[in-house]
C-alpha cells in the first residue's frame, strides 16, 4: 500500500515523543516554492493508517486516531488526487469516519451554496460559526472515543484577506486544541511576508513567532539556497519550538533532503542530505 | 560569583522575594523550561502557593512535575480583571506565592502595566516571560516621548533573566541565505544561559552569567573571562596610543599593574557576604591605629 516507506522511517517515534495526556500542536512552515501540503498529508496517513511509525509513537499501534482537514489553500479534490498517487483511498476512510474535511477554500467568499451536500463548508459571511462547525467536526470524529489530530492548512491567510486578525486566529486556534490529542498547523515564512514595516508583515511574523513558542516541534520546509535541483525539491529541518515536551523526552533534531515526484508515478524520497 | 549563584537559587526556591521577575527569551531558546524550574523547586515546598496563569501552555501539560501545590488558570478567554480575582480569591492573605505567568505577548502594550502591577504583591514572586522580539510590544506609543512596553517591563522588573541559547547556537550562512524564517538546530533545548541582573532594595544591581540546564536541575556560574580578555586588551591599545605622546612615562609596567590590583579598596569589604548569603554591608569598618587619638569620652554623654 505504501509508497511512503522512506517517509514514514523518518518520521518513527523516535523523532516526536508525544504525549497522550494532553493537546500538542506541530508547526510545519514553508516557503512559496516548497509546499507544505505533501507533510500535512502525510500526518493524515501516519494517523489513520495505524502502523508502526507513525509519528505518535507506540500509542497508535492500539488506534487509529481520525483526522479534521481544515483547509484554506485547497478543496477536497487536490488532496484526494494527492492521496491517490500516495496509494491511500479518501473515501474509504471518509466512509468510515476516519477523516473529515473542513473547506474553507471553495465556498469562502460565496454567498449561497451552489449545491447541498454532507462536506462541510466555512464561508466568511458566517465567520461566527466556524468555531462552531470545526468543533461539530472534531466531536464528530471523537464520537469512536479516540481525540483527533486536528489540521489547519493556511490558516495564515485568513488575516491576510482581512477576515481575522492574527490574534484572533491564535485564540480560534488555542480553542480548538482543546478538544483535539494533536494539532498540526502549516504557514508561510518567507522573509519577503515577515521584513518590513506594513502591519501584513508585522502580524504574519508575530502569528509565526507565537505558533513557534507553542508548538512542540517545527519542520520548516525551504527550497534549497544553491538553486533547483533535478533530484532533490528542497530542505526539511525538525526542531523543537518552545513548548517543552515532555520532562524526559526531546524532539529529535535532523535535517533532511526531499523529493516530490511529479505525475501519476510521484511519490515521495525523504533522505539524509547526500544520500539520494 | 558566589553569591550571585546563592541570589539566584534562593530566588527560584522564593526565600528571597523579588516582586517582579522578568524573563526574556526569543523564538530560538524558549524561557519555559526555566518557569518550569521555579515550579520543580517550589514542588514540595510547604506553604507556598503556586499559580500558574497560562496563555499558550495547554491545560495538563505541567502534570507530570507533580506540584500538588499548583494551580492552573487558563487565561485565554479570562478578562483581565477576572484573572486578577482569581488570583486573589487563591490568594486571600498575605502569603508566601509564586504566580507564573507564561506570556506577556498576549497582552494589549497600553494594558501591560495595569495587568502586572495587581498582581505584584508583598510577600510574593511574579515571574513572567516577554518574548522577543514583538513589534507590538517594542513600538514606542502614541505620545512619542513615552516609553515602549517592553522598555516599561525593564523599568518595573526587579530582576531581569535574559534567556540565551547555549552552547551557543551557530547561525549558518546557508541558513541566511535561504530566505525564510528557521530555526537553528539546537534551538530551544533544555540547557541554556541565563544573563542575570537583578536589582536589590538598596539600590545595588547585581549580575552574572550561568549555564542552567532543566534536565539535571543545576546552575553553573560561567566566569566572565571574556570581559577579562577585552580589559587587557584595551590597556595595551591604551599603551600603544600613548607611546609617543609625550616625554614622560604614562604607560604601566607588567609590575605595577600586578600592585595596583591588590590594592584592598575600602568599600570592598561591605560587599562581601557571610556563607548564609546575608550581605554585611553597610556597617563602617574602622581600625584604629597606634598613633590615633582615642577619646575615651562619650562627647554625646549627658553632663548632668
Amino acid at each position: 500500500m505504501s509508497k511512503l516507506p522512506d517517509l514514514l522511517r523518518v518520521f518513527d517515534g523516535a523523532h516526536l515523543p508525544l504525549s497522550k495526556t494532553y493537546p500538542q500542536l506541530i508547526l510545519v512552515t514553508s516557503a512559496l516554492s516548497t509546499s507544505g501540503s505533501w507533510i500535512l498529508q502525510h500526518f493524515v496517513r501516519a494517523s489513520v493508517a495505524n502502523q508502526q511509525g507513525s509519528p505518535y509513537g507506540s500509542d497508535s499501534l492500539e488506534q487509529k486516531r481520525p483526522v479534521v482537514f481544515v483547509s484554506f489553500l485547497h478543496d477536497l479534490e487536490f488532496h484526494a488526487r494527492c492521496f491517490r498517487k500516495a496509494g491511500l483511498d479518501l473515501n474509504a476512510i471518509i466512509t468510515a469516519k476516519q477523516f473529515i474535511y473542513v473547506d474553507g477554500f471553495t465556498r469562502l467568499f460565496v454567498a449561497t451554496p451552489a449545491e447541498t451536500n454532507s462536506m462541510v463548508y466555512l464561508q466568511s459571511a458566517n465567520k461566527s460559526t466556524w468555531l462552531y462547525q470545526i468543533r461539530s467536526a472534531i466531536l464528530e470524529a471523537k464520537a469512536g472515543g479516540i481525540s483527533p489530530t486536528l489540521i489547519f492548512e493556511g490558516l495564515d491567510s485568513l488575516h491576510a484577506l482581512g477576515i481575522m486578525t492574527a490574534k484572533e486566529i491564535l485564540r480560534f486556534v488555542a480553542d480548538l486544541q482543546e478538544d483535539s490529542a494533536i494539532s498540526i498547523i502549516s504557514a508561510y515564512s518567507v522573509d519577503r511576508m515577515l521584513d518590513g514595516m506594513s502591519t501584513l508583515a508585522q502580524e504574519q511574523t508575530a502569528y509565526l513567532f507565537s505558533l513557534a513558542r507553542r508548538a512542540v516541534a517545527v519542520f520548516s520546509l525551504r527550497p534549497l539556497s544553491t538553486g533547483m535541483a533535478e533530484d532533490v525539491t528542497g530542505a526539511m529541518r525538525i526542531t523543537n519550538g518552545g513548548q517543552p515536551c515532555d520532562a524526559r523526552e526531546i524532539v529529535d533534531e535532523n535535517e533532511f533532503h526531499y523529493f516530490l515526484g511529479d505525475g501519476n508515478v510521484g511519490g515521495v524520497k525523504v533522505f539524509e542530505k547526500g544520500h539520494w | 560569583m558566589q553569591h550571585t549563584s546563592i541570589l539566584l537559587n534562593r530566588l527560584l526556591t522564593v526565600k528571597d522575594v523579588s516582586p517582579l521577575v522578568l524573563l526574556q527569551d526569543t523564538p530560538r531558546q524558549t524561557a519555559k523550561y526555566l518557569l518550569l524550574e521555579f515550579i520543580h523547586r517550589n514542588a514540595e515546598v510547604p506553604g507556598v502557593q503556586v499559580i500558574f496563569l497560562s496563555f499558550e501552555t495547554p491545560s495538563g501539560s505541567l502534570d507530570w512535575i507533580g506540584c500538588t501545590n499548583l494551580r492552573y488558570i487558563g487565561c485565554n478567554r479570562l478578562s483581565h480583571e477576572a484573572i486578577h480575582d482569581k488570583v486573589n480569591c487563591l490568594l486571600p492573605g498575605d502569603q508566601k506565592s509564586l504566580i507564573l505567568v507564561d506570556s506577556l505577548a498576549d497582552i494589549p502594550a497600553v494594558d501591560l502595566v495595569s495587568f502586572i502591577t495587581p498582581l505584584i504583591r508583598p510577600s510574593s514572586t511574579l515571574v513572567a516571560i516577554s518574548h522577543l522580539p514583538l513589534s507590538e510590544h517594542s513600538s514606542q506609543p502614541t505620545p512619542s516621548y513615552a516609553p515602549s512596553a517592553t522598555t516599561q517591563l525593564l523599568y518595573l522588573a526587579t530582576t531581569i533573566i535574559k534567556v540565551l541559547p547555549m552552547p551557543e547556537v551557530k547561525i549558518d550562512e546557508v541558513d541566511e541565505a535561504c530566505g525564510t524564517f528557521l530555526l537553528p538546530l539546537g534551538s530551544n533545548s533544555r540547557q541554556s544561559r541565563l544573563e542575570f541582573l537583578h536589582r536589590r532594595k538598596s539600590g545595588r544591581a547585581v549580575q552574572g552569567s550561568f549555564r542552567f540546564d532543566f534536565a539535571t536541575h543545576t546552575l553553573a556560574f560561567i566566569q566572565q573571562s571574556t570581559t577579562a580578555d577585552e580589559s587587557s586588551g584595551s590597556t595595551e591599545v591604551n599603551h600603544a596610543l600613548l607611546k609617543n605622546l609625550t616625554t614622560f612615562n604614562l604607560g604601566t609596567t607588567e609590575k605595577q599593574r600586578v600592585a595596583r590590583d591588590k590594592v584592598e579598596l575600602p568599600f570592598l569589604k561591605a560587599q562581601e557576604a557571610d556563607v548564609a548569603g546575608a550581605a554585611v554591608g553597610g556597617a563602617i569598618v574602622y581600625e584604629f591605629e597606634k598613633e590615633d587619638d582615642y577619646d575615651e569620652e562619650d562627647p554625646y554623654e549627658d553632663p548632668f
